[in-house]
């Protein structure tokens, strides 16, 4: 009787065994709804539809919304605001970002730091540094990537060859290179002259807006001198390379060898190269890609696909960087979970999984110039001439955005005092001046790890 | 029993001295200059929906489309059901809301006009000041209050606010038409023993189409038109109204957007023209009834 | 028991206008009790959205505002010092000046010119009608990103004709983009529709038909109609319409927001505008945010009471 006892104890404990084992690795099969917020340009040009499609197939008891929010604007500090004010958040994924826009969020600990998450093929030393390091804040370690950068590029001129081939100012190998500001002068007022069907080309058409403007500041000062900042951390608005750039600019403009239309309109110059209007403009390096795509003579080839990466005669549009070669300035955008999202898991497993998978990376790159941030997946990109410039790039010093709390406010009065000085209504001493102060008015706290909170 | 033509009320357009054919001649080229004006941005807009990217921003521009392409309609077909939601939400807003502004207003509107009661002045007054106040003000405020209620980025998140801000002029509009209805038709019914809610509803209330009708076509254009309240408070693309989701399909075009976008917009105004056909005939009557009254 | 009683006393009365008529103060206690149930709803909503507000705002212009707490009156009168040396007002208040120094007259002129054309034709009223009603039917967004596109500088339709086929290259600009141009092609986009020569045309309309048949007697040609006859009898309608153009104007914000974003070099920056900017800076800065706000609603407010006071003097003549 009692071995028939302790078998039938055995024979019970061991399936109770067996079924918490069977059920155990039945939970590990993902299930519910994560919503993915991203960029409303995003849902085309970084394919959030397939990405969507693709989660959803493997994982098939999950259900992935895919929403989308303004980029420009204030629409992340409602976002935050929300997070802040309501304990919940309309999405459980963000996706899209800067990090200058995002630094609000990240001093206020809103977001869930990503560090126990960057293993295997997300192990940090797998990433670009260039993209990787504009995430990571300073502190407490454990919490020192609250974002991942989801796609990135960086900061240079793109030029229309066949413009320039008309001109006769590409070198023995085909290529344009400045060394010099004055280099750049000269070549931008050649192309001034030249005309297409009639209507005259710009020659160098750059950013005057929010988009961009701020940006090749900051890219000037790289390549001459290697950052922008001060040794104290502020914004060094009295770089003697800072002023050498904006007071390009204006000559640029005043010479007529270039064009304000970027003063109220963010696509003027991309539209313009596109359109084989404007020569050289100053901006991210998709610019080229689309660029080509745009100019592309043989229109099918360029048709949508996955396969064909440009013209089968090779890109019309390529790059060149500022003079000075110091650095470049690398931007990205991240990808971040709030602290009081629902479906923490399945927001990691999607970015893990389709924002940061081979896939999602190089359909960004190749169909639109926007760059994966983990080196797997750039060497798994096809052959072709942007991409290697931007990796030359890539594997050198670089710097990205300033990431104080009221960085946008910084952005937002460069654009203002700029422009104030490219239409005459300041000198540029008085546009440093101004900026300084602006600086001294501004919150300049940066974020900075704290430990996560349990 | 001699039927004598009533005049119509469009009989009030035909002006005695329009026989005068020089004058006529001089009226009719003088509008059609001033239609085509009208008229030209959107024949620009739909040739260019018409056009191939390559012909939109080129170097070498024609007016005409030379081949002729249905691309960029298939791309907002393609788009699924983004413009359709944009344009349904934009009514649900203004159907919900629309209602509740009449309701409010009639009621209200009455009791300034017609009811002596102490603070009707302070209330009126303080509508008047109302009007000038811009409502970026309110917006900080209102977001807190509802991030509190949880209602932000939701449809009765807008709604709510619309009721509120649009209550002022419609108020004013019913006052107005109510204050020129008479008031011994309020007095013998009263006498006749009616309570107040019976004047209201049976006696003074039917009398108030005109000044309904005002407040639904003015209300209802306001709310077509409105862009800072939605950009703030319902920036979700599924409850975004018209105005914010053009804005959203320009942000997701960004470069070489116009293709799309004017078809987006020729798409667009379908639905907008078939609802403003039908107010079109009444809307210059209901300005005429009752908008002016209440100055 | 009951049916012993039937009718009560008061039922076997009649009423009649002898008898039974409640005393005055009881009517009045009556109305006033309905009267405060009728305007409750409305009064509810606009107090809970809008009093609410305007009160919280204006007692954060003198307060510190961030995400954690607020800390009222802390910051006493400063943000309205910041205000007043604020360079960006300055030219925001000038612009918004100017514009509607411009919008209001041309838009009350060419609203009753356009009310005046459609009264009076004959033939093809409704026609004409239906497509000026045009501009006021479609969402104000639709119609500025037309304008947008018809004005681009390359590739937009406006300077290709000019160019093109008028031959004028000379005349093409950046319509939208150069300091030189932008004011006047603001004024002229939001003048797109005529203004408001629907509420002209109800006036107009509401002038008794009997004074222009016996000018007609008198042999009047349209001009002499228009100047003795219309003009006097629109002067209420005239009045009403400007007062309603300039708060209008003063308050413009979406075609600025729509086509300029207050550039170039902030030259097309209005005063809601600016306050719009400074509300989507940060938490951190919404109360002067709130500030500005409060000094541009207080400079709307005393321009428009100047201007219904003057009116009100002048209608009174």
């Amino acid at each position: 009787m009692k071995t028939l006892k302790s078998i039938l104890l055995v024979l019970f404990a061991t399936s109770l065994l067996g079924v918490l084992a069977v059920v155990s690795t039945a939970q590990d099969e993902m299930s519910g709804t994560v919503t993915v917020s991203v960029e409303a340009w995003m849902v085309e040009k970084y394919n959030m539809v397939e990405l969507e499609k693709r989660f959803e197939a493997a994982h098939p008891d999950v259900d992935v919304v895919v929403i989308t929010h303004e980029g420009l604007g204030a629409n992340y500090l409602n976002i935050f605001l929300e997070w802040a004010q309501t304990d919940a958040s309309t999405a459980d994924l963000y996706f899209g970002g800067l990090t200058s826009q995002l630094a609000p969020a990240i001093i206020d600990d809103q977001l869930i730091p990503w560090d126990d998450t960057l293993t295997d093929e997300l192990a940090p030393d797998m990433w670009i540094p260039a993209f990787l390091d504009s995430a990571h804040v300073d502190g407490v370690e454990g919490s020192n990537y609250p974002t991942l950068p989801g796609l990135g590029e960086t900061m240079n001129f793109q030029y229309n060859k066949t413009l320039f081939e008309q001109a006769g100012l590409l070198d023995a190998d085909g290529n344009f290179s400045a060394e010099t500001y004055e280099d750049l002068s000269k070549a931008a007022c050649e192309l001034a002259k030249l005309e297409v069907d009639g209507q005259a080309i710009t020659g160098l058409e750059m950013e005057y807006g929010i988009n961009f403007a701020p940006d090749t500041w900051m890219a000037a000062v790289i390549a001459a001198e290697g950052t922008y900042l001060k040794e104290d951390g502020t914004i060094n608005w009295d770089s003697a390379a800072g002023k050498q750039w904006i007071e390009f600019q204006k000559s640029i403009i005043d010479s007529g060898c270039g064009g304000t239309s970027t003063f109220t309109d963010n696509n003027g110059a991309r539209n313009g190269l596109k359109a084989g209007q404007i020569a050289i403009i100053n901006a991210s390096n998709s610019r080229s890609n689309e660029g080509s795509n745009a100019l592309c003579a043989d229109k099918d080839a360029v048709a949508i696909k996955i396969d064909p990466v440009s013209c089968p005669d090779g890109d019309v549009v390529e790059m060149f960087g500022y003079p000075g070669g110091k650095g470049v300035m690398a931007f990205s955008h991240q990808i971040y979970i709030p602290r009081v999202a629902k479906n923490v898991e399945l927001a990691r497993a999607f970015a893990r999984e389709a924002i940061l998978s081979e896939y999602g990376q190089a359909w960004g790159a190749i169909q639109f110039g926007k760059m994966p941030t983990i080196w797997a997946n750039y060497d798994a990109l096809p052959e072709n001439v942007n991409f290697d410039i931007v990796r030359a790039e890539l594997e050198g010093p670089a710097v990205g955005q300033w990431q104080y709390r009221d960085g946008q406010v910084l952005r937002q009065a460069y654009v203002d005092e700029l422009q104030l000085y490219l239409t005459d209504q300041q000198t540029v001493d008085e546009m440093i001046a101004n900026l300084n102060a602006a600086q001294a008015d501004a919150d300049l706290t940066l974020p900075a790890a704290r430990v996560m909170a349990q | 029993m001699a039927l004598v033509k009533q005049p119509t009320y469009f009989s009030r357009f035909i002006h005695p001295q329009s026989h005068n054919t020089r004058y006529q001649l001089f009226l009719i080229l003088a509008l059609t200059v001033l239609c085509f004006i009208t008229v030209a941005p959107f024949i620009w807009v739909i040739l260019t929906a018409l056009k191939p990217n390559s012909e939109i921003y080129t170097t070498n521009l024609q007016i005409l489309p030379q081949q002729p392409t249905l691309e960029h309609f298939q791309t907002i077909i393609q788009k699924g059901n983004q413009l359709p939601t944009y344009v349904y939400n934009t009514l649900l807003y203004s159907v919900v809301t629309i209602s509740a502004v009449c309701f409010f207003s009639a009621m209200a509107g009455y009791a300034l006009a017609l009811l002596p009661f102490r603070g009707a002045q302070i209330v009126i007054n303080s509508i008047l000041v109302v009007l000038s106040i811009p409502w970026i003000i309110l917006i900080v405020p209102i977001l807190i209050f509802e991030f509190q209620l949880k209602i932000w980025n939701t449809r009765i998140g807008l709604i709510l606010p619309y009721i509120a801000l649009f209550l002022p002029v419609a108020i004013w509009i019913m006052r107005g038409a109510f204050m020129g209805m008479p008031r011994e038709l309020g007095e013998s019914a009263r006498i006749d023993g009616a309570n107040e809610f019976t004047v209201f509803s049976r006696v003074y209330l039917p009398m108030a189409r005109g000044g309904m009708a005002t407040v639904i076509l003015i209300t209802f254009i306001d709310i077509w038109n409105e862009v800072l309240l939605a950009a703030s408070l319902a920036i979700n693309p599924q409850i975004a109204n018209i105005n914010t989701g053009l804005r959203i399909l320009a942000d997701e075009g960004q470069s070489f957007a116009f293709g799309t976008l004017s078809a987006a917009i020729i798409v667009a105004m379908i639905p907008t023209l078939i609802v403003f056909v039908f107010l079109q005939r009444y809307y210059v009557r209901g300005i005429s009834e009752g908008a002016l009254a209440g100055f | 028991m009951a049916s012993e009683s039937g009718v009560t006393p008061l039922m076997a009365q009649p009423v009649t206008s002898t008898a039974k008529k409640p005393p005055v103060w009881d009517l009045h206690q009556r109305q006033t009790r309905f009267a405060w149930m009728l305007v409750l709803p409305a009064l509810v909503m606009i107090v809970l959205f809008i009093g609410y507000p305007v009160v919280y705002s204006f007692l954060l212009t003198f307060s510190e505002f961030s995400v954690q707490k607020v800390d009222w009156f802390q910051a006493g009168l400063s943000n309205y010092h910041k205000v007043f040396s604020d360079r960006q007002f300055g030219g925001a208040l000038s612009f918004t000046l100017a514009y509607t120094l411009f919008y209001v007259p041309i838009s009350v002129g060419l609203g009753l010119l356009v009310g005046v054309l459609v009264q009076q034709v004959k033939y093809g009223t409704t026609f004409f009608r239906s497509l000026l009603f045009l501009p006021t039917v479609i969402p104000v967004t639709m119609g500025l990103l037309m304008f947008q596109w018809v004005l681009e500088p390359k590739n937009g339709i406006f300077n290709h004709i000019l160019s093109d086929v008028l031959g004028r290259p000379d005349l093409v600009r950046n319509w939208l983009g150069s300091m030189d141009n932008v004011f006047g092609t603001m004024v002229m986009i939001t003048l797109w529709g005529f203004g408001p020569w629907i509420l002209m045309l109800a006036g107009l309309l509401a002038i008794p038909k009997d004074y222009y048949e016996a000018a007609q007697v008198d042999g009047a040609n349209p001009l002499q109609e228009f100047w003795y006859i219309t003009l006097p009898q629109m002067r209420n309608t005239l009045l009403v319409v400007t007062t309603l153009q300039m708060i209008k104007s003063l308050k413009i914000f979406v075609p600025i927001y729509m086509l300029t974003g207050g550039n170039p070099a902030g030259s097309t920056r209005s005063l809601y505008y600016l306050v719009f900017q400074k509300v989507n800076q940060g938490q951190n800065w919404y109360a002067y945010a709130s500030t500005v706000g409060w000094v541009f609603t207080a400079i709307v407010l005393v321009i428009t009471l100047i201007t219904v006071f003057v009116m009100r003097v002048r209608s009174d003549k």
